[in-house]
């Protein structure tokens, strides 16, 4: 009875050692850092086909991903069809996002909690405190953190429409659809992310339905990356509304996607309650700086006004950014820029301050971080420019720095210890013997 | 006593001078042939060479000497660091003429119709000719030329398959229409610095008194000429008005077309500097077209207009002497101007950075250095020899340190601003590690394999500098102007690269000593070598991850994310994976020796495809553009270590447990002591 009672109570316990073991084992950091490895180099030749986001998302930010080994990387000599694209040789893996958080979960319990706390591994231990720290910045910044665009003229320059100060800034890569109720002195906005709107791809439809509204509004026909076309003699695969229609919009041969560059666009049709209709294209091709409005599609029932817009996903700052002046600088006889940057003013509860934003000098206030990204003409060409600044909040923004300085010391307190043990060791010794 | 025949130092000195003999007999083409009469039959005045190559011009945004500019256009057209050719001697015999890049430019401004039909545009593969209707005799081992004169006999066929298949992703065009392209590119590098003083090159018909008038009754004029009349000739056409066609004003359309069209010539590089503003880098030089377009505005500086005067006497001087003279008076007004601007003093340590050519003494002394550490080998107990090419690779690096600084103080930026630099510090810093690798485990091969490393690389980065053509010290884009990062990330992950490459030299040998049975791996000189790759391999990961960590701080500094899957950033991370992973798999015991050094050497190739490759796949911010040549080189490393990498793999599988047969099959051990 003692026997089986101990077995019995001691299996449970070894389970959970052999999970530990397992967990903390170094041959899973080994496998995981190959798969890891394996993970990178794909997603690395998977850029080759296509952009650099949907491969982020596919490789680095996934549970899972059908991996394609690009066979384009070796020119057009092997598994090229004539479009480049590469013969889909494809295999599954896990995606790097498991990955990185099982590794997460084997330094702690390998790394930190089963390694032996002593000085000849101090070294170590400190590593790992800053490789622990680096995957947690990755982590939150994957979770929380976002960022954007954010496009402006100078002030003075004509063009009553232009853009010069805001309070909001636009998504690089994701579109939301909004329902804008027209309240007299005010807009009301309703929003739907396009992640919500997947199954209007296609054939496929999504149907909206307003609380305390009295339409649908029935989207299809979603295009991720459209252009619109005024109707030929050609027969399209989308509906014509208006004399125009949505088509696909393709990279050139040889020009790599750019996720940023697609204009996404849809067919929207709205069905009153009493039996009204209302179809429209939108378009979300984004007009700011140039000019405020977007293309939005207008349209009134039981004498309310609406409309609604395609438009990339939109974020509010604490704060106000107006541009004063853009300086840009090229290196003499060429129209390559030495130097450009954006002399803003910053005003947050009535209060105004100056500042200058530029390569490796970003503005950093209220948990926003705003750089210097391009640098753009008026339409005709020539002054005045616009500016664009890269709009990012992340929780996680310095932690890399901090996990840098910590890992440096870790290594360099670690393998400074091992050379010097070798040195003065008979291992050493040994090695400059001649064999026999 | 082992038989010369069997002993590895013999047979391995064998193997070199037979390699060498092959190398030597490959590379050695007898230069094409030019065609007719030499209009000079006699060479440029050296000093004069010598001085107008010191010449400072405006190109690509900053002043340089013109033999900077003469260099990497030749480069870029020629693919070669000089023009050879053979020539007939007027005697019914040949001479090889060999012109350096200032003496071609001379040529090409001066002697327009010779230089035209120098044998310039090399063609590799004849269907080439065929797609641009050149008769030719089928493909041979020696290269085709073309003349400027033949090219632009076909230029319009040229243009037209040009432009369809630069319409083809550059990865995906096949040999013949790559070479096409580049073909036309080389036209218009070529072109471009023909066409600079084109306008000089020709005179104008003057008609009607009044108009010859202007120009002391003159029936013909050049260029120079109608500048220095600027004012007169402005003069004449205000009162003309409208009536420029009338008979009484001669052909003054036909002038002021002329001028109109001198003006809409494209910009190219600035010949006549600034006359004010001495302490400004950032003013325009100017061009001729551009002089003339402010001679017609009344705004010339008769300085300029001096300036422009001389260049057409060196252009259309009557012989050799006339021309010289015009451009040694044409240096003298440039150097005066010039002298005391704040740009001058870097132009003449530019020019004494190429003269003094300090990486390629440090290549040579890299392989005076090897060769001496080879017939190290063969006398084992030499102290002297040892010292000889330990201080020969030395010395050999502190020539590199000397040609990374002279650059530094030339671009005012930290040693690594271009692709082309990362040659120079990788080849110093696998060097030092290695030659620190041999002090710390003094057993003779990180004493050969340190010079021969750093001889390879300096090698390989003066044919990247003349395949890519380009100006190696070029302003950088604004994103990269901070030398706190460039001081920082760039020096620390390229040291982390170079440390990873001297690992995995230092493994492909072990591999190779294993498999050509050398040596068995209990040896202490294979034990030794282990140890020595891992101790490399430890230093390579340190300044990989701070490295690619500190990239990773400086685009959060600049761009706003840390990390953002760019196949740069990939390339580097997959350096740091690898190194972590084999470290972890050795305390293990997943991999032993032989695992240990197949991985490291494999690791070479991940250090060639973040290093080189990655720039080459066209996407991400770190895209220099692709280059067949370059593609092919990165390839042919793949190759080269795959290929030792394959043969040790097999080797290990066959041969798990390889033992010393006898001491004779002990080989390079015996040969090489404990020191």
């Amino acid at each position: 009875m003692s026997t089986s009672s101990a077995v019995a109570t001691a299996t449970p316990r070894s389970v959970a050692a052999l999970v530990v073991d397992g967990l903390g084992s170094m041959r899973l950091t080994v496998w995981l850092l190959v798969l890891l490895a394996l993970l990178t180099w794909l997603g690395t030749l998977a850029q080759i086909d296509s952009s650099t986001y949907d491969v982020q998302r596919e490789y680095f930010e996934s549970w899972f991903v059908l991996a394609k080994l690009p066979l384009s990387v070796w020119g057009n000599a092997i598994g090229d069809t004539p479009e480049g694209s590469g013969f889909p040789l494809r295999f599954p893996l896990p995606g790097a996002y498991p990955v990185m958080g099982l590794l997460f979960v084997n330094l702690v319990v390998g790394g930190m909690l089963r390694l032996r706390w002593s000085g000849r591994n101090a070294g170590v231990l400190i590593t790992h405190v800053g490789m622990l720290l680096l995957l947690l910045a990755g982590f939150v910044k994957l979770e929380t953190g976002y960022s954007g665009m954010l496009g402006l003229y100078e002030r003075g320059g004509a063009g009553g429409d232009r853009v010069h100060e805001s309070s909001t800034f636009v998504s690089f890569h994701d579109y939301e659809l909004a329902l804008l109720t027209d309240k007299g002195d005010t807009i009301v906005e309703r929003v739907v992310p396009a992640v919500d709107l997947q199954a209007a791809h296609g054939s496929g439809s999504v149907t909206l339905a307003p609380e305390g509204l009295p339409f649908k509004v029935q989207v299809h026909h979603w295009i991720d990356h459209s252009q619109v076309v005024t109707k030929g003699a050609e027969t399209p695969a989308t509906p014509v509304v208006g004399g125009l229609y949505l088509d696909q919009r393709s990279w050139r041969p040889g020009e790599q996607p750019k996720k940023e560059s697609e204009i996404a666009g849809c067919y929207v049709s709205v069905f009153g309650d009493g039996g009204e209709r209302f179809d429209a294209i939108l378009w979300g091709y984004p007009r700011a700086p140039e000019n405020r409005s977007n293309y939005v599609a207008a349209f009134t029932i039981k004498g309310q006004r609406y409309a609604l817009d395609l438009r990339r996903t939109t974020y509010d700052l604490p704060f106000a950014v107006r541009l004063d002046k853009f300086e840009k600088k090229d290196h003499p006889g060429t129209m390559s820029p030495r130097d450009f940057r954006s002399h803003v003013t910053v005003t947050e509860q009535g209060q105004s301050t100056e500042a200058q934003i530029f390569m490796n000098n970003p503005l950093r206030r209220a948990g926003f971080v705003l750089y210097q990204a391009s640098w753009g003409q008026q339409p005709m060409g020539g002054p005045p420019y616009y500016t664009v600044l890269e709009v990012a909040n992340n929780p996680s923004d310095a932690w890399p720095e901090y996990a840098c300085y910590i890992i440096a010391l870790g290594l360099l307190w670690h393998f400074g210890a091992k050379l010097l043990r070798f040195l003065n060791s008979s291992t050493r010794t040994s090695l400059l013997r001649h064999d026999a | 006593m082992t038989p010369a025949s069997r002993n590895p130092s013999v047979r391995l000195l064998q193997w070199l001078l037979l390699s060498l003999v092959v190398l030597s007999s490959a590379c050695s083409r007898q230069p094409p042939r030019y065609t007719g009469e030499l209009d000079r039959a006699t060479p440029w005045d050296p000093a004069l060479v010598q001085a107008l190559g010191e010449t400072p011009v405006q190109n690509d945004g900053r002043v340089q000497p013109l033999a900077t500019l003469a260099a990497f256009t030749l480069y870029a057209v020629h693919g070669r660091r000089d023009v050879q050719f053979v020539a007939a001697d007027g005697q019914g015999g040949d001479r090889v003429v060999k012109l350096s890049p200032t003496e071609w430019v001379l040529d090409l401004w001066s002697y327009p119709r010779q230089s035209a039909h120098y044998p310039m545009f090399r063609i590799e593969n004849v269907r080439v000719l065929e797609q641009l209707g050149f008769s030719h005799d089928g493909q041979t081992p020696n290269f085709e030329f073309l003349t400027y004169a033949q090219v632009m006999d076909k230029v319009d066929t040229l243009q037209r398959l040009a432009r369809d298949y630069q319409k083809k992703p550059e990865r995906l065009r096949d040999a013949v229409e790559g070479q096409i392209v580049l073909l036309w590119r080389q036209l218009l590098a070529y072109h471009n610095l023909h066409k600079n003083f084109e306008e000089l090159q020709h005179d104008v018909v003057v008609e009607g008194e009044a108009l010859r008038s202007l120009f002391d009754g003159h029936e013909r004029v050049d260029l120079a000429e109608i500048l220095n009349k600027a004012a007169a000739f402005n003069d004449f056409v205000s009162k003309a008005g409208a009536d420029a066609e009338a008979k009484s004003r001669g052909n003054l359309a036909q002038l002021r077309s002329f001028l109109e069209a001198v003006v809409r010539t494209d910009g190219g590089p600035g010949f006549l500097p600034p006359t004010k503003g001495t302490d400004d880098r950032s003013l325009e030089w100017l061009t001729v077209s551009q002089v003339t377009g402010k001679a017609l505005a009344g705004k010339a500086d008769p300085a300029h207009v001096a300036m422009i005067g001389k260049l057409r006497a060196a252009m259309m001087g009557a012989d050799l002497d006339a021309k010289a003279k015009g451009w040694r008076e044409y240096h003298e007004a440039v150097t005066a101007v010039s002298r005391d601007r704040a740009d001058a003093s870097r132009v003449a340590t530019e020019a004494y950075y190429y003269r003094a050519n300090w990486h390629f003494h440090g290549m040579m002394t890299f392989l005076a250095a090897f060769l001496v550490a080879v017939v190290c080998w063969a006398f084992p107990k030499s102290r002297l020899l040892w010292w000889g090419s330990m201080l020969m690779s030395i010395g050999g690096l502190g020539m590199l340190i000397a040609d990374s600084w002279v650059r530094c103080l030339v671009t005012g930026h930290p040693p690594i601003t271009r692709l082309y630099d990362t040659f120079i510090f990788i080849g110093g810093v696998s060097t030092l590690t290695l030659v620190i690798a041999e002090f710390v485990v003094p057993r003779r091969i990180a004493l050969a394999l340190a010079p021969l490393l750093g001889c390879l690389l300096v090698f390989f980065g003066r044919l990247f500098e003349v395949i890519d053509g380009q100006d190696t010290m070029k302003p950088l884009q604004a994103v990269l102007l901070s030398n706190f990062w460039l001081a920082v990330h760039v020096p620390t992950i390229n040291i982390g690269y170079a440390a990873g490459l001297a690992g995995g030299i230092v493994a492909m040998v072990w591999i190779l000593m294993r498999a050509l049975r050398i040596d068995v791996p209990d040896s202490t000189l294979m034990k030794s070598m282990v140890r020595m790759a891992y101790g490399v391999v430890c230093f390579s990961l340190a300044t990989s991850v701070v490295g690619t960590i500190l990239g990773g701080v400086w685009a959060n500094d600049s761009w706003g994310r840390f990390w953002g899957w760019d196949p740069k950033e990939n390339g580097a991370l997959l350096i740091c994976l690898a190194q972590i992973a084999l470290l972890h798999a050795r305390m293990t015991g997943m991999v032993r020796d032989a695992g240990f050094m197949l991985v490291t050497a494999a690791t070479g190739m991940i250090v060639l495809f973040s290093w080189f490759h990655v720039n080459l796949l066209q996407v991400g911010l770190h895209a220099y553009g692709f280059s067949p040549a370059l593609n092919n080189a990165v390839w042919t490393g793949y190759c080269v270590h795959a290929g030792i990498v394959g043969i040790g793999l097999f080797d290990v599988l066959l041969r798990p447990n390889p033992v010393a047969a006898n001491a004779g099959e002990r080989g390079l051990a015996a040969a090489l002591p404990q020191s």
